[in-house]
């Protein structure tokens, strides 16, 4: 029995908290942290105006705290108090992303960041499109997130320690936001085969929720029953189906691009908001230090993948800026596009830009 | 008071019968007077029932041989409806003062307005008397008269609750058509025209006179028990309204249901046979969690599961096995709460959260809602007002809308003032808002497509 016990830990272990290359959770630190900030900049007009009424500037929502307030016994603030939870969520978080005290600015700026969504939350309805970010911000400071890809791990090699681009590090938070991810896409497509049944894909289903929702697409999208009947197959198989990016790896070449694109219809014909928080998450199923050198060979081989993959770059920096531009200002959004670039540039000048270097950086994990 | 309203009811009742026999010479018969609110109405005064109605410059809607047809601009065209079967014979129409036609048809009662000029289903959420409607009269207090061949009822025309009369109050049938005017209502028969005033006496109240105010704890599913002695004119029923919400749900055997975990203010309101509304009680109340989510236990367990984990987490052997059994502990429970909360679906729990969102099934038939703000300038013209413009934090539209559909005057001009002035920020000169709509947005799935129908209005309010 213990010997099972054992070996049951052991997978678990090995399976939950794997060793991976400390870019790649170096990377995933600083994309969460800035995925956090931009939700945190993005709630604060909504919680503002409600401390604003708490502070007796007009009749306040009801307070409807989440069950993590309740236990805590949590209250509303006023404008006073929220902008300082706001000031040190971002400069936590702005910490967090750039790799300073990386532990510490990341536990800070998860308290922060559960703060600022859970003031938002008991005012109103709690969403799920930040729950893998919640996990993801919570796990962060149990991992060694600073060793790479930030300036911690610049300055001890500065400093002669240690050369951590080399070094491999327990990654849970990567595996835990992935758990989340595949839960959460598959909890969604179960639910409604399970609570919705056949019906739910009679197409009036989708259509009412479109419809319902009134996107800027939905009225469009959502004239046919049929249409909408074809629409409820794809949406519940790509739900019900995510688990497949873990079991067969291979398959993340569909499922990613389908989840992300779906969010985005979601957002055309439901108004649902562009979703960013959940798809830029998706990032994590990918071995995120590999995508410069991925990138780099993509665009010196053949002109025709090159020049696609320019255009996909583009249209993906449009769409992420353009979003981010809703909660973030933006010579901040133009400020960091402009610093991931110059990296890239950096990173492509140091390893020469000719096609040899690229010979075995590219093989797919 | 009770003797009180006895007599005056009999006073009324008594002149109105004069009134009649001095018109026409008829004679009522001694039992209609003694048991029916309805009194014969002098032939000189029966009234015309137009099957004409006028939406605006360009429309005109109109019941012709049983079909319901419109001139647009000059052009006649036949008006098609949302129901797969049609709507039957058109019987009576009539125009509610905020615009939308109240249609009579053998199929039941159907909406259109000018913008929608399709026949819908009315929302009415209880059942109407049997039989096809025959008549159909809007007054100006948000009511729709309407009468089978046997039967006589009233619908809200804002939340779609109605009340049958008892066959007691009525004059003998059959009933062939109803008309609103002058505050009466007006009611034919084979025999003849009666005439019904509504709203007499005081409108429903405790028998007291006096509001209750309570606190209650509601029980694990969200019930709290409720005795009121409540009086109202053919006897009062009650429904009620949570704060923030804004539709009115019946009170049934003095049971109010529904309440979600939290505090709650609960208003009841008596609602008499004419659709007046006293408020006659309200109380607040606390609706606890259900226990597997109490605040103490829930974490005591949790810890006490975490404990039991820990044990069995722990390495027999290597390095940092403390570090290695709190790290597996830990992820190991959060990921069996995300898996029980993905199974109980409590959404306050966040960020364990479950996935019932979208689940809920739409059919042909189906009606969408999506409520909305609008602003009344002076000339009569309406404008949507976002929600942010208008300075309402909202994340579902009804948390804040529903105190303004249900709130005081007072209440509305302020919202009134903050729409002009952040209207005058954003540079907007010329006209200001001088009323406030709240509207209901319909939208009617069928197997043709969605259609936009008639929505319903909640509230139209103009400043004096």
């Amino acid at each position: 029995m213990s010997s099972v016990l054992r070996r049951t830990w052991l997978s678990f272990h090995r399976l939950m908290l794997p060793s991976l290359p400390a870019a790649r959770l170096g990377a995933f630190r600083a994309l969460v942290c800035l995925t956090a900030l931009y939700d945190v900049m993005l709630y604060s007009p909504l919680v503002f105006a409600d401390a604003e009424l708490v502070g007796g500037a007009g009749e306040p929502r009801p307070w409807t705290p989440i069950f993590l307030f309740q236990a805590l016994g949590v209250q509303p603030i006023g404008p006073d108090a929220a902008l300082i939870a706001y000031r040190v969520a971002i400069v936590s978080l702005l910490l967090g992303v750039l790799g300073v005290c990386s532990r510490w600015s990341c536990a800070i700026g998860a308290l922060a960041f559960y703060y600022w969504t859970g003031l938002a939350y008991s005012f109103g309805k709690p969403h799920h499109d930040k729950v893998a970010l919640a996990f993801a911000m919570a796990a962060l400071p149990f991992a060694r997130v600073g060793a790479a890809v930030s300036i911690d791990a610049f300055v001890r090699s500065k400093l002669g320690r240690s050369r951590p681009i080399e070094h491999h590090v327990q990654a849970m938070p990567i595996r835990l936001v992935q758990a989340t991810l595949v839960l959460g896409y598959c909890g969604a497509g179960m639910s409604k085969l399970l609570l919705g049944g056949f019906d739910w894909f009679n197409g009036y289903t989708l259509q009412g929720i479109m419809l319902g929702h009134k996107g800027q697409w939905s009225w469009w999208v959502g004239q046919s029953p049929a249409l909408c009947q074809f629409q409820s197959i794809g949406v519940v198989t790509v739900q019900a189906c995510f688990p497949l990016v873990v079991l067969w790896p291979a398959s993340r070449w569909f499922f990613l691009p389908a989840a992300t694109g779906f969010h985005l219809m979601t957002w055309m014909t439901m108004d649902t908001g562009p979703y960013m928080r959940v798809w830029l998450l998706l990032f994590v199923f990918t071995p995120m230090e590999r995508i410069p050198a991925w990138l780099r060979q993509r665009l010196i081989g053949p002109k025709v993948p090159a020049v696609a993959t320019a255009l996909a770059l583009v249209a993906m920096a449009w769409l992420i800026g353009g979003v981010a531009c809703s909660g973030a200002p933006l010579w901040g959004v133009l400020g960091l596009g402009g610093l991931l670039l110059l990296s890239f540039a950096r990173y492509c000048f140091v390893h020469r830009w000719n096609r040899q270097a690229t010979a075995d950086t590219t093989r797919p994990q | 008071m009770r003797h009180l309203e006895v007599c005056t009811r009999q006073v009324l009742l008594t002149a109105n019968l004069l009134v009649c026999m001095i018109g026409c010479g008829l004679v009522a018969s001694g039992d209609l007077l003694a048991q029916s609110p309805f009194v014969v109405l002098a032939s000189g005064l029966q009234p015309e029932v137009a099957a004409t109605v006028r939406l605006n410059q360009d429309i005109e809607v109109r019941i012709e041989g049983g079909a319901l047809l419109a001139t647009v601009r000059g052009e006649q065209v036949q008006v098609p409806s949302t129901e797969p079967g049609g709507c039957g014979t058109f019987h009576a129409l009539t125009l509610e003062p905020t615009g939308r036609v109240v249609l009579a048809a053998e199929g039941g009662l159907f909406v259109l307005d000018a913008e929608h000029l399709i026949a819908d289903r009315m929302d009415v959420e209880e059942d109407l008397p049997e039989g096809a409607p025959l008549g159909v009269a809007a007054d100006g207090h948000n009511r729709v008269w309407l009468c089978t061949s046997s039967d006589f009822a009233v619908v809200d025309a804002r939340f779609g609750y109605c009340r049958t009369f008892s066959r007691e109050d009525l004059p003998p049938g059959p009933f062939v058509a109803v008309h609103a005017v002058d505050g009466r209502v007006l009611l034919q028969t084979q025999q003849g025209w009666f005439s019904y005033r509504p709203d007499q006496g005081q409108p429903p109240s405790t028998v007291d006179g006096n509001v209750v105010e309570d606190s209650l704890q509601a029980d694990p599913a969200g019930r709290i028990k409720i005795a009121l002695n409540v009086r109202g004119n053919g006897g009062a029923t009650l429904r009620h309204r949570r704060r923030h919400h804004h539709r009115l749900y019946p009170v049934r055997d003095d049971i109010v249901d529904g309440l979600r975990p939290g505090k709650h203010v609960v208003e009841v309101l008596g609602i008499d046979r004419d659709l007046r509304t006293g408020l006659v009680a309200r109380y607040q109340v606390h609706a606890p969690l259900p226990p597997q989510y109490s605040v103490v236990w829930l974490p005591v367990m949790a810890a006490a599961g975490c404990g039991v984990l820990l044990l069995l987490a722990w390495p027999r052997s290597g390095r940092r096995r403390k570090t290695r059994a709190l790290l597996r502990t830990g992820v190991a429970a959060v990921l069996g709460v995300q898996l029980l909360a993905a199974t109980l679906g409590y959404g306050r729990s966040w960020p364990f959260v479950g996935f019932s969102m979208y689940t809920e099934n739409y059919y042909a038939g189906s009606v969408l809602y999506k409520p909305r703000l609008r602003g009344i300038f002076e000339d009569g013209r309406i404008e949507r007002v976002g929600f942010w413009a208008a300075g309402i934090v909202q994340d579902d539209a009804w948390q804040m809308l529903s105190e303004l559909a249900h709130g005081s005057g007072e209440r509305l001009q302020k919202r009134l003032d903050i729409m002009n002035r952040r209207r005058q920020q954003r540079g907007y000169r010329g006209q200001k808002f001088v009323g406030i709509e709240i509207a209901d947005m319909r939208t009617r799935l069928t197997a043709d497509g969605p259609f936009l129908v008639a929505p319903t209005i909640v509230r139209r309010w103009s400043q004096r």
